[in-house]
């Protein structure tokens, strides 16, 4: 099998590369190692891109402007970002949507839903996986062929230059040549062992949100072939999730948000960390990694039933008794100590009005760890709890690229026909740290650039 | 039954799981309305059951449909509620089972009106009259007598409505059961727009994701045909009383005739749009549907594509022997159309309609929520929007 450009994976930074690469008039062949019904790897699982927005579109309130963004990815990155590729990143991002648009992807209209999120982030409407299946539907309809169920296992690379790869097939295995490769095969979130290197046994409890298809051999595979690597290897994005969800793919419904409305108990029935620190949309990316920190990496969210019907509904009841006595005896915690916590907090509460629109005045005094804000007695009964598990998201290893998406081999000299796009090379931008809508907003814009830069290469190959 | 708590008790289940994801918001009414609530009970589910138009959209959005553990499909889900409904709020219940569930309801009963029919001209007339050609003015009722036809056709009419109106009523009583605010007159405007207009009839301009992931707005055309076919049927044939009664000019009309034009576009239209959506359902991803639900939708139309191709016949054949035969038909498919008609698919119209007027009631009152002041320190709820 030959082909032009050979594209690794199929979700969001794959299909965009391909796209681009084909409409750059390259031949294209995708190769997915999902059956065609999971197909898109975490892709499938999204809601939002993060685009800047300074002329206003028809989906989108507000303005967001190339500083603004910026300014954002250093805030969460701590300041550790590769600036002038995230200014390329966020400029290229201007155009997304009508780009996408013409890529077949649909938008939805703001929707009270989506408001708080609405002038930073456009929504595909239907979510990631009718996205995917708009891509797909377009690639089809170009002539890029696609292939399901084929994992790249190995690849003949030859000092640079990528030569052929090697493919298993379903049963059989098959080399594939092509004049160029964009890798754009995701992180390595689903894969245990990995984790387990920088997490020891607490990897066993972690919850992978997405696809366990995201298992980062190809990642392993480049590195090992000397292309340079970028991001910190033990960093991940990780949320809070319910503790009862599937070991895998459970997606977006097993994240849950009350951490706010009461206190968080580890295992041993002690608070370890603010939880009214902030608004939730800021906070909630660091509870993950909280949780994997904690004994057993398991913790739990107790509130009162004042606060039912305060936040978004989750899938499965909470645990509830009319006692919270009752209730760590259902959780399985040490009755005592949980009860000890929650007078402890109790007490040290201070009257305020509570507001969960704004960052209002109920706080703890002389508690360590304080609770800043949402800080209410939980007292009325019956009261509640959900177990919470580390639902790990994104991870940040990856290959080094240019400003063309070009990989960057270990001696620093550029790879001849290597392109990378999507979270494989997220740690380019960000070392760390998690921007709401960033992940598709990286991996449609590198692998527009992926795409055309490849298809371009060839032709000019081809002309000498 | 059991079957049925199974069914809406994973009807709850699957709301839950959408409620906490809301992906598919975009798409229809019923998006909106699961927003509207944390809880689902068994009349929320008829309800949401009976404002979906059954598009597939989410089906095809969800990454959580079999195989995925979790097993979500709302289309389907909906599908099996809504025969539930049509079963559980006709009258007599028993009856709804013979007739709607199967074709063969509608062909026995078909069958007989045809027979009845034939019997009363043996009855009434010389046998041979049958193959007589009659034609101009009156020829129609030259075997069957104009006051026999009316006072048939009124029966049925008066069956069909009269039936319909006791399943809205216990129907509506269902999904309000625990409501308390008023339905205003702007609600059932508001409602009557979304229905003439087929609005949700294909998310937000995609159209409905028919038969594979492909959206296609086939559906909502095809089903404008079939509509506003019917209304141009009915509109002719009103026209028709008026001429025949009030100005006293028998039928058969003239081919420029407004009777025969309204009756020709309306059959035509008919004929194109159920001839297109039955294709449209043998096409259909059987993943989505229910496969019960799915017969008695094809009988309904399969006994409308009928009706109106007999009525074609009789217009094209009406200078002919044959008119007489092929009226008795036509007669007869019309006569059955009616009897079943409670019974059939026929009746979403009535349930979806009443479920829109809900609907639009809920929307006014979320919308008077949001846009009252805050009253401090009672926050609304935080309806939080997910993202990654
Ligand atoms: C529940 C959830 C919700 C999220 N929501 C958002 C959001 O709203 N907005 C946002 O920006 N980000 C979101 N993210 C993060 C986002 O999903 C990722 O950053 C983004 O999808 C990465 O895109 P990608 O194309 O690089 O990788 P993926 O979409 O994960 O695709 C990787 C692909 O590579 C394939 N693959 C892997 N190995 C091989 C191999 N050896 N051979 C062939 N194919 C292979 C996989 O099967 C898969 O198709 C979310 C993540 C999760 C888990
Ligand atoms: S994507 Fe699936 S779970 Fe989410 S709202 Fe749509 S149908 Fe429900
Ligand atoms: S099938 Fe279509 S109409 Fe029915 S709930 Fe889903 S999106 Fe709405």
């Amino acid at each position: 099998m030959e082909t032009d450009v050979l594209v690794v994976g199929g979700g969001n930074a794959a299909l965009c590369a391909a796209l681009s690469a084909r409409d750059h008039g390259a031949r294209v062949l995708v190769i997915e190692r999902a059956p065609k019904f999971y197909r898109g790897g975490n892709s499938r699982h999204t809601r939002d891109f993060r685009v800047m927005n300074i002329k206003g579109n028809d989906f989108m309130i507000g303005r967001y402007t190339e500083d603004e963004f910026v300014d954002d990815l250093k805030r969460v990155a701590g300041g550790e970002i590769n600036e002038d590729l995230a200014r390329l990143i966020v400029r290229e991002s201007e155009t997304l949507p009508e780009w996408l648009g013409k890529q077949g992807v649909s938008w939805q209209p703001a929707l009270s839903g989506t408001l708080h999120l609405a002038r930073t982030n456009i929504f595909q409407l239907g979510g990631g996986k009718a996205m995917m299946n708009a891509y797909y539907r377009t690639a089809q309809k170009k002539g890029i062929e696609v292939w399901y169920e084929s994992m790249l296992e190995d690849m003949e690379i030859e000092g640079n230059e990528f030569k052929a790869a090697r493919v298993r097939k379903k049963d059989s295995v098959v080399t594939v040549k092509a004049k160029a490769i964009i890798v754009a095969s995701g992180g390595f979130e689903a894969n245990r062992e990995w984790h387990r290197k920088y997490w020891g046994s607490a990897a066993d409890n972690f919850i992978i949100r997405g696809t366990p298809y995201n298992q980062g051999n190809v990642l392993k595979l480049l590195l090992d072939y000397g292309v340079a690597r970028v991001g910190e290897p033990d960093a991940f994005h990780a949320v809070a999730v319910d503790g009862r969800a599937p070991e895998n793919d459970g997606g977006i419904v097993t994240r849950l948000d009350s951490v706010p409305f009461g206190i968080v108990v580890n295992k041993d029935g002690q608070r370890f960390y603010d939880e009214g620190e902030d608004f939730w949309p800021k906070r909630y990316a660091i509870w993950g990694g909280l949780i994997a920190r904690q004994p057993d990496q398991i913790a739990f969210s107790i509130f009162d039933s004042k606060m039912i019907g305060k936040f978004m509904p989750s899938v499965w009841d909470p645990v509830s008794a009319d006692t919270i006595k009752g209730l760590a005896e259902q959780l399985g915690l040490d009755s005592d100590a949980v009860e000890k916590t929650v007078k402890e907090f109790n007490e040290a509460t201070r009257p305020g009005t509570f507001n969960p629109a704004e960052l209002d005045d109920c706080r703890t005094e002389g508690l360590k760890p304080p609770k800043s804000h949402w800080a209410v007695k939980i007292d009325q009964p019956p009261y509640y709890a959900y177990p919470l598990k580390a639902g790990i998201t994104f991870t940040y290893l990856g290959v080094k690229v240019n400003e063309h998406a070009r990989m960057i081999m270990e001696d620093g000299s550029l790879a001849k026909n290597m392109f990378a796009s999507g979270e494989i090379t997220a740690g380019n931008v960000l070392k760390r740290g998690y921007l709401a809508g960033f992940g598709l907003t990286l991996g449609a814009t590198l692998g527009r650039i992926a795409g055309r830069e490849a298809a371009n290469g060839i032709r000019q190959e081809s002309v000498r | 039954m059991e079957s049925d708590k199974n069914l809406f008790d994973d009807g709850k289940r699957q709301m839950r799981l959408c409620n906490a994801c809301r992906y598919c918001e975009g798409y229809c009414a019923v998006w909106q309305a699961i927003e509207w609530r944390r809880d689902f009970d068994d009349h929320d589910m008829t309800y949401l059951a009976n404002l979906c138009h059954d598009c597939g959209d989410c089906y095809y959005a969800c990454p959580f449909t079999t195989p995925h553990q979790f097993g979500i499909n709302p289309p389907k889900l909906f599908a099996q509620l809504r025969e539930k409904t049509y079963q559980k709020y006709t009258w007599p219940v028993a009856w709804g089972k013979a007739l709607g569930e199967k074709i063969s309801g509608f062909w026995i009963a078909f069958l007989l009106a045809t027979l009845l029919f034939f019997g009363f001209i043996f009855a009434t007339n010389d046998p041979a009259s049958v193959w007589q050609k009659y034609t101009g003015e009156g020829s129609f009722y030259a075997l069957i007598p104009e006051y026999f036809m009316i006072g048939v056709f009124s029966a049925l009419g008066l069956w069909m409505i009269g039936v319909w109106l006791i399943g809205a009523r216990k129907f509506w009583r269902d999904i309000r059961s625990s409501k308390n605010e008023k339905v205003m007159f702007q609600d059932i405007v508001t409602a009557t727009k979304y229905a003439m207009s087929l609005r949700y009839l294909g998310g937000e301009g995609e159209g409905c994701a028919d038969t594979d992931e492909e959206p296609a707005t086939n559906r909502r055309w095809l089903h404008h045909f079939v509509g506003y076919g019917f209304l141009l049927t009915f509109a002719s044939t009103s026209l028709a009383a008026f001429y025949a009664h009030i100005l006293h000019i028998p039928a058969p009309y003239p081919v420029f005739h407004p009777v025969v034009i309204l009756g020709t576009l309306g059959g035509v239209g008919m004929i194109i749009g159920t001839t297109g959506l039955l294709y449209l359902k043998l096409k259909r991803d059987p993943d989505l549907t229910d496969e019960k639900a799915s017969k008695s939708g094809a009988s309904f139309i399969m006994a409308l594509w009928t009706v109106n191709v007999t009525g074609m016949l009789l217009l094209i054949f009406r200078e002919t022997a044959a008119m007489n035969s092929l009226l008795v038909i036509h007669l007869g498919s019309v006569a059955a159309f009616f009897f079943t008609a409670p019974y059939t698919k026929f009746v979403h119209f009535v349930y979806r309609y009443l479920a829109l007027v809900n609907y639009a009631n809920e929307e006014r009152l979320a919308k008077e929520e949001e846009t009252a002041p805050t009253v401090k320190n009672k926050p609304k709820t935080a309806a939080h929007h997910k993202a990654n």
